[in-house]
C-alpha cells in the first residue's frame, strides 16, 4: 500500500491541504473491481466510481463534509478521514474499526499502518458507531502529522491473540460429515482410528471414506491430516488414496468414444 | 444438525442480470426440465444448480447415511454436493451441466426409497 503524499491517482495531495479546514475523507483504494458503495454512501457527491463500476473512486475535497459515511460503508475499510485543524503538527485521523473490545473515548491505543506495524500511540478523542446489531466504530485518534497518512487501524486488544491456535483450540464437531458422498462423521472417522486402523486405504475399506462419487477428492486431505494425528506422525508421510485417472466420474460410454 | 431450515420456499430473483463484470446471464431460452417428474422452469444452458436455485430449490440430494437433505456448496464441480441423477446421464454434477430441453433430474437418496 503506496501511502505517500504525492499519491495523485487518489487525490492524496489535495485532501492534505483541504484537511487544513477540517475533516475530509482520503480514499486508499486501489482494488479495481466492481464495488461502489463509498459513490452511494456520500451524501454530497463527492465521490465518483467513473467511468465504470470497475474504476478507482476519485474523491472532491472541496464536496466532502468529513461526515464519515464512506469511512463506515466502504466494505474494504479502504477510506479514512484526516482532519489537520489543530495546526500544532498532530492531526485527527478517523479509521474505521470492526474488532472486539470497547473502545471509548480517552483510550490511549496503539496506531498500526496498513500492514498492521505499529507506528505510534495516540489517544481516542470520540468513538461514533454506524450501522445496526454489530456496528462499524468510527474511532477518531490524535496522531503527529508525519505519521497521519500512514495511519489505516489500530490496535485495541492488549493481547494479540493468535488466531489459528483459536482456531485449532476450538472443539471439533463430531457429527460434521467428512465425507460427504458416503456421509461419514467426524466421530465414526475418529473411532475408527481409535481401533488401530493406520493407514487410509484400510480407513476407507473400513469406514467407505472416499468411496463415494468424488473418489476422495474432497476429504482426502481431512481424512490425512485425522490419521497423522491419531499415528502421531507428519500428515504427509501418511499417503494417499490410489490416485487413478479420470479425476471426474466419466462414464465408460464417454471413453468409448459416445459423445457427451 | 439442522434438517431442512431454510430450504423450501421461494428465491425470487436468483438469477443476476447485468452483472458488472460478467453481463448478461448466458443462454436465454426458456425452457422446461422435469424435477422429480414435475416441471420446472430454466434457462436453456444455464446450470442445473442455477435453475433449481431460482426456482428457490436447495436440496440436490439426501446423504448416504443420515439422509438429511444436502445442496450445491462449492458452485465449481469439486464438493460434490449438487450431485443429482439425471435421466440417460446417471449421476451428474448439477452445477457443471448446461440445462437442455426436456431433461429429467431425480433427488437421489430420499428417506423411504434408495
Amino acid at each position: 500500500m503506496g501511502s505517500e503524499v504525492t499519491d495523485e491517482t487518489n487525490g492524496w495531495q489535495e485532501a492534505w491541504e483541504a484537511a487544513e479546514n477540517g475533516a475530509v475523507a482520503v480514499m486508499d483504494c486501489h482494488e479495481e473491481i466492481p464495488c461502489n458503495p463509498c459513490q452511494e454512501a456520500c451524501p454530497n457527491g463527492a465521490i465518483r466510481v467513473e467511468p465504470h463500476v470497475c474504476a478507482l473512486p476519485r474523491l472532491d475535497p472541496g464536496a466532502c463534509n468529513g461526515c464519515g459515511r464512506c469511512v463506515a460503508l466502504c466494505p474494504g475499510m479502504a477510506v479514512f478521514l484526516l482532519d489537520r485543524r489543530e495546526r500544532n503538527g498532530f492531526a485527527r485521523v478517523t479509521v474505521p474499526y470492526e474488532m472486539g473490545g470497547k473502545p471509548v473515548e480517552g483510550d490511549v491505543v496503539q496506531v498500526v499502518d496498513g500492514e498492521g506495524k505499529a507506528l505510534t500511540e495516540g489517544k481516542i478523542l470520540k468513538v461514533r458507531a454506524w450501522g445496526g446489531e454489530a456496528p462499524t466504530l468510527l474511532l477518531t485518534v490524535r496522531v503527529p502529522e508525519e505519521v497521519a497518512l500512514k495511519v489505516r487501524g489500530v490496535r485495541y486488544r492488549l493481547i494479540e491473540l493468535d488466531e489459528g491456535l483459536e482456531v485449532e483450540n476450538a472443539p471439533p464437531l463430531l457429527d460434521y460429515p467428512i465425507c460427504r458422498c458416503e456421509d461419514v462423521s467426524l466421530q465414526n472417522v475418529r473411532e475408527t482410528l481409535r481401533s488401530g486402523v493406520r493407514s487410509l486405504l484400510t480407513l476407507r475399506r473400513a469406514t467407505r471414506v472416499g468411496l463415494g462419487y468424488c473418489q476422495g477428492l474432497f476429504c482426502q486431505s481431512s481424512l490425512r491430516e485425522e490419521l497423522a494425528a491419531a499415528a502421531g506422525r507428519e500428515a504427509w508421510k501418511m499417503g494417499s488414496f490410489r490416485v487413478r485417472p479420470p479425476v471426474r466420474p466419466v462414464k465408460l460410454g464417454r471413453l468409448g468414444g459416445e459423445n457427451a | 444438525m439442522k434438517k431442512g431450515k431454510g430450504c423450501e420456499g421461494k428465491a425470487p430473483g436468483m438469477r443476476v442480470r447485468g452483472h458488472p463484470v460478467l453481463g448478461e446471464p448466458p443462454g436465454g431460452r426458456e425452457i422446461t426440465v422435469f424435477l422429480d417428474g414435475k416441471p420446472l422452469p430454466a434457462r436453456e444452458g444455464e446450470p442445473l444448480a442455477a435453475a433449481l436455485f431460482a426456482s428457490g430449490i436447495r436440496v440436490a440430494h439426501y446423504a448416504a447415511e443420515g439422509r438429511e437433505p444436502r445442496g450445491p456448496f462449492c458452485m465449481i464441480g469439486r464438493c460434490t454436493e449438487c450431485r443429482m441423477v439425471l435421466e440417460g446421464k446417471g449421476m451428474v454434477l448439477t452445477c457443471l451441466t448446461p440445462a437442455e430441453e426436456g431433461m429429467r433430474l431425480h433427488t437421489p437418496g430420499r428417506r423411504g426409497k434408495p
